[in-house]
């Protein structure tokens, strides 16, 4: 409730400042004030040659914020920002993760997986899967793009 | 012969540009009079369709006094857009380009380029592609229900200009989705005028705009021939009649439409307006056309048809609804071309193309391709059923009527919720007929429309 206010404040102060309030929000939550961070999950990305990367992303976020947040380097990673028109987030998932995912992919993200390379039966878009408390640990491997099979 | 066109893109070893096939050119006229030969403009994507055919998937072909290469390959078009960089860059007709440049007009977002696109295409995305979008389909359902009360009052006889009527039933629908479902009904009554104004002027653009292809814009311009007074004439009258309607709109918009949510995404006024207007030119045809071929589609099979209506009625969400779409935008693109600047040098079916290159997807063919759409030419939405043998998910690599990645459609969603919640009224409440007995074929004016307007009658349940 409270952040809830505290958000109502920022856009009408973004207003009358003619700031984008996208921008001071995501300035306030990564300025690490323990008072506004929401829960943090642990997840790992493994990469197609096999370098781990481990990092943190905030529940709510989905897995290509969280990419984006901390600046992961995943060449071409999520070119479409989240607008369900690519598959450059295209993760695949440990079975038993994969059943356990809260929401089965909607039409929409199966067109796109059809179009992704290397898909596999455990395979899902970043920019759907939201995090949550259970995610804790969550290991998603990155498939190769089509950029480090030419490389 | 099509095993011997996909070995093309199968083999391992890699060749120059220069051996890419090339059609035979003429000294002088270039490519312009085989074109006319074989109709003109209007005839571009049966054309390269042929060339595809005889030449393979992929070959050089001059447009105007560029070189593009051509391809039809399904996998080689997801390797272009997955290298397409971060700004990708599309071809704009140069008679357009001209026009802005002669009168000083900046415009959308199709026109736009490099980080000045990217920064705006980011904005428009959280609004229409991202979250909740229930308000565009709330702004879809007030206008479709004006145009199904139209079709009533029309019923159980032929249908009178039903290509007017979906041209103006296509700007209803952007009419809405700019002020919000609330307000659509008292606005839409005091604009009407403008907007019927519009949608005639929008129509001539297209045609003007066409003739003028064959012709370089810049020399039309220099010579003030008759086709470039006509094309400058109507592209001022509708920059005016939409900046017009904008203007008259302004006082009806809501919390729950796209002016006021562009406004809350600090867009400023001439960015937003420039936007705006081109996302009414861009709209008003391309829906239109593609509305009719989805009612000539299923007046033409009306076993589609039927199935379609029992489906609705057991589930008003069926993915049938969405499949009937899939199937009329395979066999009938409005774009039937979709292009690309190549940002680095790529190898596509063997050859190498080097940075720079104009590209040219031929979304028609690969639309029709057998090897992805077994009886290519049938039009049959179940192929796309996922829980059917025939629905192989390779498929929708062959078919992208909206383009994929960061710079495809913008109006995507807009277009595919006001297309399928049409179709769903319309069938509901109507058989729908057809009186043409001929099979209608594609035109290209810009944009593939139907070349006789399906002439419909609409008989109520």
């Amino acid at each position: 409730m409270a952040l809830n206010n505290l958000l109502k404040t920022s856009v009408t102060l973004s207003k009358v400042l003619k700031v984008n309030f996208i921008q001071n929000a995501a300035r306030i939550f990564s300025a690490g004030q323990p008072a506004l961070n929401k829960k943090e999950v642990t997840i790992t990305f493994v990469k197609s040659n096999g370098d781990r990367i481990k990092t943190t992303g905030k529940i709510g976020d989905s897995l290509l914020d969280v990419v984006v947040n901390n600046n992961i380097d995943l060449d071409g990673f999520g070119a479409c920002e989240g607008t369900l028109t690519c598959s450059t987030c295209h993760l695949i998932f440990k079975p038993e993760d994969f059943e356990a995912l809260p929401c089965k992919a909607c039409d929409e993200e199966l067109d796109m997986l059809d179009l992704a390379y290397d898909l596999s039966d455990t395979s899902r878009l970043g920019c759907q899967i939201i995090l949550n408390e259970k995610m804790d640990g969550l290991e998603v491997k990155v498939p190769a793009t089509i950029n480090d099979a030419r490389s | 012969m099509y095993n011997m066109y996909r070995l093309v893109c199968r083999r391992s070893s890699t060749f120059g540009f220069g051996d890419v096939p090339a059609s035979r050119r003429l000294p002088l006229l270039g490519d312009a009079l085989p074109l006319l030969l074989a109709g003109g403009p209007a005839a571009l994507h049966r054309y390269m369709d042929a060339r595809h055919r005889r030449l393979g998937p992929i070959f050089r072909h001059a447009v105007g006094p560029v070189e593009a290469v051509f391809i039809a390959d399904p996998d080689q078009m997801r390797l272009v857009f997955a290298k397409e960089g971060k700004h990708p860059q599309h071809i704009k007709p140069e008679s357009w380009l001209v026009y802005n440049e002669k009168h000083n007009y900046t415009r959308g977002l199709f026109f736009m380029d490099g980080e000045e696109w990217l920064h705006h295409r980011k904005t428009m995305n959280t609004i229409l592609l991202k979250g909740d979008l229930s308000w565009l389909e709330r702004s879809c359902d007030e206008s479709t229900t004006a145009f199904t009360d139209r079709i009533r009052l029309q019923a159980d006889r032929e249908f009178p200009d039903i290509e007017s009527e979906l041209y103006k039933w296509s700007l209803d629908v952007i009419l809405s989705i700019l002020v919000g479902a609330g307000s659509y009904t008292r606005c839409s009554r005091s604009v009407n005028e403008s907007i019927k104004r519009l949608s005639s002027i929008v129509h001539t653009i297209f045609e003007t705009t066409c003739k003028l292809q064959l012709i370089p814009a810049k020399l039309a311009m220099k010579y003030n021939i008759k086709r470039w007074r006509n094309f400058e004439e109507s592209v001022t009258e509708s920059l005016r009649l939409a900046n017009e309607l904008l203007e008259a709109i302004r006082e009806y918009q809501t919390d729950d439409g796209l002016l006021h949510k562009m406004n809350q995404a600090n867009i400023d006024r001439a960015n937003s307006i420039r936007i705006i207007v081109d996302l009414i030119l861009s709209a008003g045809d391309t829906t239109a056309y593609t509305m009719a071929w989805l009612l000539y589609s299923i007046a033409k099979h009306r076993n589609v048809q039927n199935e379609l209506r029992e489906s609705l009625e057991l589930d008003p969400q069926t993915p049938y609804l969405r499949n009937c779409l899939r199937e009329t935008l395979r066999l009938h693109p409005v774009a039937p071309f979709l292009t690309r600047i190549l940002p680095e040098e790529l190898i596509l079916c063997g050859y190498r193309i080097p940075a720079g290159t104009l590209l040219v997807m031929s979304i028609y063919t690969s639309g029709r391709d057998p090897e992805y759409f077994p009886e290519p030419l049938e039009f049959d939405p179940k192929r796309w059923c996922r829980s059917t043998a025939g629905g192989r998910s390779s498929s929708r690599l062959a078919s992208l009527p909206f383009g994929i990645g960061a710079r495809s459609c913008i109006g995507r969603r807009i277009a595919e919720t006001q297309l399928q919640m049409t179709l769903a009224k319309i069938v509901r409440n109507f058989d729908v007929s057809i009186l043409n007995a001929d099979r209608i074929e594609d035109v290209l004016m810009m944009v593939s429309k139907p070349s006789v307007p399906p002439r419909l009658v609409f008989n109520k349940l």
